[in-house]
């Protein structure tokens, strides 16, 4: 009995402590080629070789198991690449922002439907900047929004919302200009330099001020989640990233994951490098500041162990193995592990590819993929496209950091690096799609 | 020269403080704060920098200054709606294109633009101080009244600010948005700002907790500064309100009502109880005017 005993607390202590590593197996038994999938190491190997980038980690997974999972390269100067490092994954912070909203939604706590003024008051009476002809007495008109906002807007990003930085990408738009010059002196920030203040006070500034267009008339990628990120403040009466802890990081284990990281882990941190993807490749120092056009980061913040504004799209710090368990829940339609953080139906609804109309989510790839309630999703196979299936989604983060997950094939990849500017990965990021796929051997 | 804290008197002290306890509990809560003005219709608006806690859509009342105009219209069976907005560039906006009832500001945040063609009225008076960043300036900042103490001296401006006063003294202008005027200061970017006193303790309560009291306060304090409504007189209600309001002054200046909302404020103490004999001076001044 006393035998009995001490099997049944060597197993329930082993069954508690799991990590990645009883999650990986042998390629092949989830019908991939471990030859194959040799053909990232390759160019991965052959990046780092040339110096486009310090280091990454890529992580496949398949029917639920890890079948190739690496570190190359550095992390830091003197610090190697370990699968451990915890990274900034950016604007793959929104899927996670999306979840926690979702589930407020499964509690019957707000409705998709429900104008965002419901819960924060200042997005009530909104205007749209209709840019005027030169020559006009006033270069814009403010006129009424035609409908609300409504939280399905932000998760799909067709609020009206706009990115300081991607105002940056139309100069020559007509009210462009005046847009960016009225968030800027309105104070608002794309959310990647942690600002001293809540995330509440900048987002109550963005309700007052202007739309780029009427909402659902365009998909504009925005500060939506930074949006969510403080409705979820006010929906649940918790602080975001306590909700988020909660709710997602605790029940899914995602035990690196955080929007503030302990101090015990802050020598687990990558650095972020400079890459003309030529061969110059430079650490960015300790308090620099990364500007470029309208576009600022700070990746210092990171480092930082208490801090007032938490990004809903861009404020998480966690490791590729918390990704992946992120991602498998949602491939798993809300569940991992026995844990259920959606419905089937919710994820489906997520998922689902006409939230953004006719617009096209075509900022990672090409036309074909259309934007759910949280990342994109590839619609047809009609567009430019390398890799993937329909119905695959994904996203992505600025310091050059990916993730897909393949209902069909029942296959997740992930590739983090900590890389600037962000444009240069993408033909790797292609690249690491068809090895990926291609390593499918059943 | 003074720290933030030290104020004129005990008695005034423990008015402010109740009354930064009382709008940082407001700030931190995170639920949504329902006001009149979000979900009413837009007649009779009036609009405005947020500006907490003169003029505010945080709060209920819609702060001091406009607390005092609704009061003030209300006795003439009047009312209006207050709208805030993040950047005066939108207030500018809706007082020249869309003809708003009108709009309201503090006098060195208003231009001769607003102003031009329309009706200027006070509504109270805003008790201004200089502040610096007590690390940056371990001896303090002499200032004995006249701007030219201050020269060479780096002063935080508002963007809107005519600051003529100041450069002719010798004092450098750094245009500094209303938001990070204390940020700068404590980043050594600026050596002084001017701000109300509501605000500023408000501001430091809010989003400087742990180092408030290493922001001073200069003293004496500069002259007062003037909260004021500007009656858009494009807009075919405004005569008619703006008659109103005359009348409504007069009668919450008489009837206590004034002093009551300024009390709320400011607390009971020498400078709120000075308060309403100085503006009643002004007020008078202003209706000779016309």
């Amino acid at each position: 009995m006393k035998r009995f005993a001490v099997i049944f607390m060597i197993g329930f202590v082993s069954l508690c402590a799991e990590g990645w590593e009883e999650k990986q197996v042998a390629p092949e038994s989830v019908g991939l080629s471990t030859q194959r999938l040799e053909n990232i190491d390759n160019i991965i190997d052959r990046h780092i070789e040339e110096k486009k980038m310090a280091g990454a980690v890529v992580l496949v997974a398949r029917h639920g198991k890890i079948a190739y999972f690496k570190a190359t390269g550095k992390a830091d100067e003197g610090k190697p690449m370990e699968r451990d490092t915890i990274m900034r994954v950016m604007s793959m912070s929104k899927p996670i922002t999306s979840v926690a909203t979702m589930i407020l939604y499964e509690q019957g706590k707000l409705l998709l439907s429900d104008p965002v003024s419901k819960y924060i008051p200042e997005f009530k009476n909104q205007k749209v900047l209709v840019p005027q002809p030169k020559g006009s007495p006033y270069p814009y008109k403010l006129v009424p929004v035609q409908r609300e906002v409504t939280v399905r807007d932000l998760l799909a990003h067709t609020s009206g919302i706009m990115y300081l930085s991607y105002a940056g990408l139309y100069p020559n738009q007509p009210g462009r200009k005046d847009m960016l010059n009225l968030y800027k002196e309105a104070q608002i920030n794309d959310g990647y330099c942690r600002s001293d203040e809540e995330i509440g006070d900048m987002v109550k500034r963005l309700g007052r001020l202007p739309l780029t267009a009427q909402p659902g008339e365009l998909w504009e990628y925005g500060l939506n989640s930074d949006v969510l990120g403080y409705l979820i403040e006010v929906v649940s009466g918790m602080k975001f990233d306590r909700f988020v802890y909660e709710n997602v990081f605790k029940p899914l284990k995602m035990d690196d994951s955080y929007f503030i990281i302990p101090k015990e882990k802050v020598r687990r941190l990558a650095a972020v490098y400079k890459s003309d993807w030529k061969g110059s490749l430079e650490r960015v120092g300790e308090h620099e500041m990364l500007l470029s056009n309208e576009l600022a980061m700070c990746p210092y913040d990171a480092y930082e162990t208490s801090g007032k504004y938490l990004s809903g799209g861009g404020g998480v710090l966690t490791t590729a193995y918390d990704y992946f368990r992120f991602s498998q829940m949602l491939l798993n339609k809300g569940e991992l592990d026995g844990v259920r953080l959606l419905s089937r139906k919710t994820v489906e609804l997520m998922t689902a590819t006409n939230h953004s109309g006719q617009y096209y989510a075509d900022y990672l790839h090409d036309k074909g993929w259309k934007f759910g309630l949280g990342f994109a999703i590839q619609q047809d196979r009609e567009h430019n496209v390398d890799a993937g299936d329909v119905g695959v989604f994904e996203w992505a983060g600025l310091y050059s950091t990916r993730f897909s997950v393949d209902p069909k094939e029942e296959k997740i990849t992930i590739f983090l690096s900590q890389t600037t500017p962000f444009g240069h990965h993408f033909d790797l990021w292609d690249k690491l799609e068809v090895l990926s796929a291609s390593a499918i051997s059943d | 020269m003074k720290y933030v804290t030290s104020l004129k008197g005990l008695s005034r002290w423990i008015g402010i403080s109740g009354l930064v306890m009382i709008v940082s509990a407001s700030l931190s809560a995170t639920g949504p704060r329902i006001t009149a003005a979000m979900f009413s219709e837009t007649k009779n608006e009036i609009v405005t920098v947020e500006n907490a806690p003169l003029f505010s859509m945080q709060r209920p009342d819609g702060g001091l200054a406009f607390e005092i105009v609704s009061a003030a219209l209300k006795t003439q069976n009047e009312t209006v709606t207050l709208t805030t907005y993040p950047v005066q560039k939108m207030v500018d906006y809706y007082l020249t294109q869309e003809k708003v009832l009108g709009v309201m500001g503090r006098d060195p945040t208003l231009s001769n633009e607003d102003k031009r063609g329309n009706k200027v009225l006070p509504v109270c008076l805003v008790h201004e101080h200089y502040y610096y960043y007590k690390p940056l300036h371990p001896k303090g900042i002499v200032w004995k009244g006249a701007l030219s103490d201050l020269k060479g001296m780096r002063y935080g401006a508002r963007e809107e600010e005519n600051t003529a006063a100041y450069q002719k003294a010798g004092v450098k202008i750094v245009r500094v948005s209303a938001l990070e005027r204390f940020k700068k200061l404590k980043e050594g970017e600026i050596d002084f700002i001017k701000e109300p006193e509501l605000s500023a303790n408000m501001m430091l309560e809010s989003n400087f907790k742990a180092d408030k009291h290493q922001f001073g306060m200069i003293e004496p304090a500069p002259e007062e500064s003037t909260a004021l409504i500007i009656f858009n007189l494009k807009n075919s209600d405004a005569k008619a309100v703006l008659k109103k309001f005359r009348e409504g002054m007069n009668t919450i200046l008489e009837n206590g009502q004034y002093q009551a909302i300024i009390e709320k404020y400011e607390g009971k103490n020498p400078l709120s109880q000075s308060h309403l004999k100085n503006f009643k001076k002004l007020w008078k001044n202003e209706l000779a005017k016309k």
